[in-house]
């Protein structure tokens, strides 16, 4: 039957497995099922470093086969629900009921209707509290379980912050809990001491009108404060030496090689740049020798540069020379995403690319220098300018710069500075002589609208709403125009939604499930971004967007603060004031701020 | 010059796995096997490998062929890349070869396992016909296609049908369009779902490549 649907799908190698690096054992053998459960496409799950590394992690374990699981496509779903067949892991093809555990990885909010839907065609009960002891455990972990709240109500624990360490520790306890023979609530009890894990099941939350007045635990087993992981040592933590090759092309299909986590920078928008502190590097020692394993096993032709920023890597020159060194041998391209546009990264694109120049890609963030000083972007107007001269001057016709649209603290002059920054850009083209029969150079403005984020210094902003932003798209399309330039810009109502998420509580969990009931799913594809049947859901379930889009007072309780993600609330206030007055915040090795993060000791809070 | 031809399986879910997909596949198969290849020049240099005719998604194969150039000679090449395939795909072995040998391939042999048989009668009938007219979906539009010269022959077996069809760049004919057109001609028998597999490549005088 498996073959019949399979050749009625429209991408079959989605749902196979046995691409080579996948790990097969006998489920008899062990004594721990898992499944990793991605809310997306075969295509973007396997893209994702994180579930790779847990994926191999879990399965060096002899009692632990670890599976995989994505969100099928709708021809695949119709099927599946023609065949009367529940959602299967790839490698063994058991329904994901029959398994232990499941973990679901949470990138980005517009997948939670994905991970319901996902848990629905498993057959598992949507809510933790219908679920009694035969089924699954549910876990799930990734940046969006920094604010766990809004899937409360479906989730049997999250864990918070790096997994490589946490996961392990509960596949521990699971182990000893399975020969216990104790009721669930024993396991999660356990579970609940392990510094990283938040039950949500043990935190009563209680609200006055639209706001949380807290979030307090009512089992004894239960911290205040759950407190983020992180790993140490980045030298001594697993990294896999071996990855899966998928057979059909995914979003990103090539070795990703991950050089440190954290940022240094400290732009006030960036979630991930607080969350994920402090900086920690691997040594390029340890770097060169996973290159090469990862190239051998693989196969791979390309191999790219994992960080939130590459130019900041302490010993980048050194480490791209060694690493250059290897690939040209092997006949292999290098992809440095996030690369500051300076003479050092044009000197190594050189090398790289030699005659094949693609676009390149520059983040100014704001239009205005006085709002990139409120985000603590760092960069001034004549540093993006140099940048484009430099890149024109070596060649490069395409050039595509980031903004952001709704950043707080914004007037329409900084809107208006957008485009204008972009048309200064396409200016500087000029300052280049004349050559005949080249072709112009094109600037591509692509415009995002700004959501603030938990554990952000804009945690407590306002966020505009769908006709705020609209009116801004109309003034970046007016203010100037050029042959030269286009502006994109993004579904405003998507943004809104995706606040609301981000922000959210666990009286959200009802809207979720009513908006699953509608039939939404796959949020993020625009063909499948439904904004009335959300509506819908919103007003049967008796909630407002408006209650999560607001501003917040900065003494309030916010539902994230169960989580402790080591930037303190003291800190992110501070530079809350600093970005009203536009002043700006050294990065970390140019002077400390005392965010928090210095209390693990590590990285660039130890050097 | 050291030039192989390497024979391989397609079997299980590897029938799934489309022709560009597979490309890929075999070069990082190379790769992995850590193989002396031969670069192209230019630019963007890629592995000398050439493939005969593709097989169509959802077909297995049974004698696959591909040729691949080394820079030095290499007597352990099948052994070499056995165990770097992934499901599915079996390395059976590989010899040193000449010149092009995929030129000649004109006609491919293959078995198809329907849910139901038909029966000898109405295969005899089908090949009898002098026209067999499909529907062909083109570029251009829906345009009809006589599809019996690319039928050489077919034999009814006790649970398959193996088909001698035209498999080249000049003439190809899938057999799941000869399925579908069994069915359409044939007043009420329905295949269902069938199985495919291509047993061999040959020449025109159905010489095995």
């Amino acid at each position: 039957m498996f073959e019949k649907i399979l050749s009625a799908v429209q991408k079959p190698t989605r749902y196979i497995g046995g691409e080579y690096g996948s790990v097969y054992k006998n489920p008899k053998d062990v004594k721990i099922r898992f499944c990793m459960c991605f809310p997306d496409l075969y295509e973007v799950g396997m893209s994702h470093l994180g579930m790779r590394i847990l994926y191999h992690l879990k399965n060096t374990r002899e009692d632990t086969f670890c599976e995989r699981a994505f969100m099928p496509w709708d021809d695949m779903m119709e099927e599946l629900e023609k065949n009367d067949m529940p959602l299967f892991a790839l490698e063994s093809r058991d329904p994901l009921c029959a398994f232990d555990m499941l973990g679901f990885s949470l990138q980005y909010e517009m997948s939670y209707t994905n991970v319901l839907e996902m848990l629905r065609l498993s057959r598992i009960p949507l809510k933790s509290a219908d679920r009694g002891e035969a089924f699954p455990f549910i876990c799930a972990g990734g940046s969006c379980a920094l604010n766990p709240e809004p899937l409360a109500d479906f989730i049997d624990f999250f864990l918070i912050g790096e997994g490589e360490e946490l996961n392990m520790e509960v596949l521990d306890a699971y182990g000893e809990w399975k020969d216990s023979g104790k009721p669930k609530s024993a396991f999660l009890e356990t579970v609940a001491g392990i510094e990283g894990v938040y039950v949500p099941s043990f935190y009563q939350p209680a609200y006055d009108g639209e706001k949380v007045l807290s979030i307090t635990p009512v089992n004894p087993c239960a911290p205040a404060k759950v407190k983020k992981r992180i790993i140490e040592n980045m030298d001594d933590c697993f990294f896999p030496e071996t990855q899966i090759v998928p057979y059909g092309e995914i979003v990103h299909d090539r070795i990703s090689l991950e050089m440190f986590r954290g940022c240094i920078r400290g732009c006030r928008f960036c979630q991930a740049g607080m969350i994920y502190r402090p900086v920690r590097e691997r040594s390029p020692e340890k770097l060169l020798s996973l290159a090469k394993s990862l190239m051998e096993s693989t196969g791979y032709e390309e191999i790219s540069l994992l960080s939130l920023s590459t130019s900041d890597y302490t010993e980048l020159p050194f480490f791209t020379e060694k690493l250059l060194d290897m690939t040209e041998e092997k006949k292999i391209s290098l992809a440095l995403p996030s690369l500051r546009i300076d003479n050092f990264s044009m000197e190594l694109m050189q090398r790289i690319q030699k005659v094949r120049k693609t676009g390149l890609t520059f983040a100014p963030e704001a239009g205005t220098q006085r709002m990139r000083d409120v985000i603590n972007k760092g960069i001034t107007e004549e540093d993006v300018l140099n940048s484009a001269r430099i890149a024109f001057g070596g060649g490069y016709k395409n050039i595509k710069l980031y903004f952001m649209i709704g950043l707080p603290f914004e007037t329409m002059e900084d809107v208006a500075g957008i485009p204008l920054l972009a048309k200064k850009v396409v200016d500087t083209s000029f300052e280049l002589p004349k050559v005949k029969g080249e072709k112009p150079v094109q600037i591509t403005a692509s415009v995002s609208s700004f959501v603030p984020k938990p554990h952000t210094p804009f945690q407590w902003e306002a966020q505009n709403t769908a006709e705020e932003l609209r009116e801004k798209q109309k003034v970046l399309c007016e203010t100037v125009r050029s042959k030269r330039m286009t502006i994109n810009y993004h579904e405003s109502k998507l943004s809104v939604l995706e606040g609301v998420f981000a922000r959210g509580d666990r009286r959200l969990g009802k809207v979720l499930e009513k908006a699953v009931e509608l039939g939404c799913r796959f949020d993020g594809w625009s063909e499948h971004f439904d904004f009335e049947k959300w509506q819908e859901a919103f007003i049967a379930c008796g909630v407002k967007m408006e209650t999560y889009t607001r501003e917040r007072d900065i003494d309030e309780f916010l539902p994230w603060e169960v989580i402790d993600c080591g930037v303190s609330k003291a800190f992110l206030k501070k530079e809350r004031e600093k970005a009203e007055k536009g002043e700006v915040t050294p990065n970390c090795r140019a002077k400390c701020s005392g965010c928090g993060a210095s209390s693990w000791k590590v990285g660039v809070c130890h050097a | 010059m050291h030039k192989y031809i390497i024979r391989y399986a397609k079997r299980g879910d590897a029938k799934f796995v489309s022709h560009l997909d597979f490309l890929r596949l075999i070069q990082r198969a190379m790769r992995r096997a850590e193989l002396p290849l031969k670069f192209s020049e230019g630019f963007n240099p890629h592995p000398c490998l050439s493939f005969a005719q593709p097989l169509g998604v959802g077909v297995c194969g049974e004698k696959e062929l591909f040729e691949v150039e080394l820079t030095t000679a290499c007597d352990d090449i099948a052994e070499r890349l056995a165990p770097k395939m992934p499901r599915g795909i079996e390395i059976v072995e590989a010899v040193p070869c000449e010149k092009n040998n995929f030129a000649k391939i004109s006609r491919g042999v293959y078995a198809v396992r329907p849910e139901v048989m038909p029966t000898e009668a109405q295969l005899s009938a089908f090949m009898e016909k002098t026209e067999i007219l499909t529907e062909k979906k083109t570029k251009s539009g829906i345009k009809t296609a006589d599809i019996r010269p690319d039928i050489f022959s077919a034999k009814l077996g006790e649970d398959r049908i193996l088909f001698r069809l035209a498999t080249g760049s000049t003439a190809n004919l899938k057999p799941q369009t000869v399925m579908q057109a069994l069915c359409e001609v044939t007043d009420g028998y329905d295949c269902g779902f069938c199985r495919y597999t291509r047993l061999c490549l040959t020449d025109e005088n159905n010489n095995e490549i």
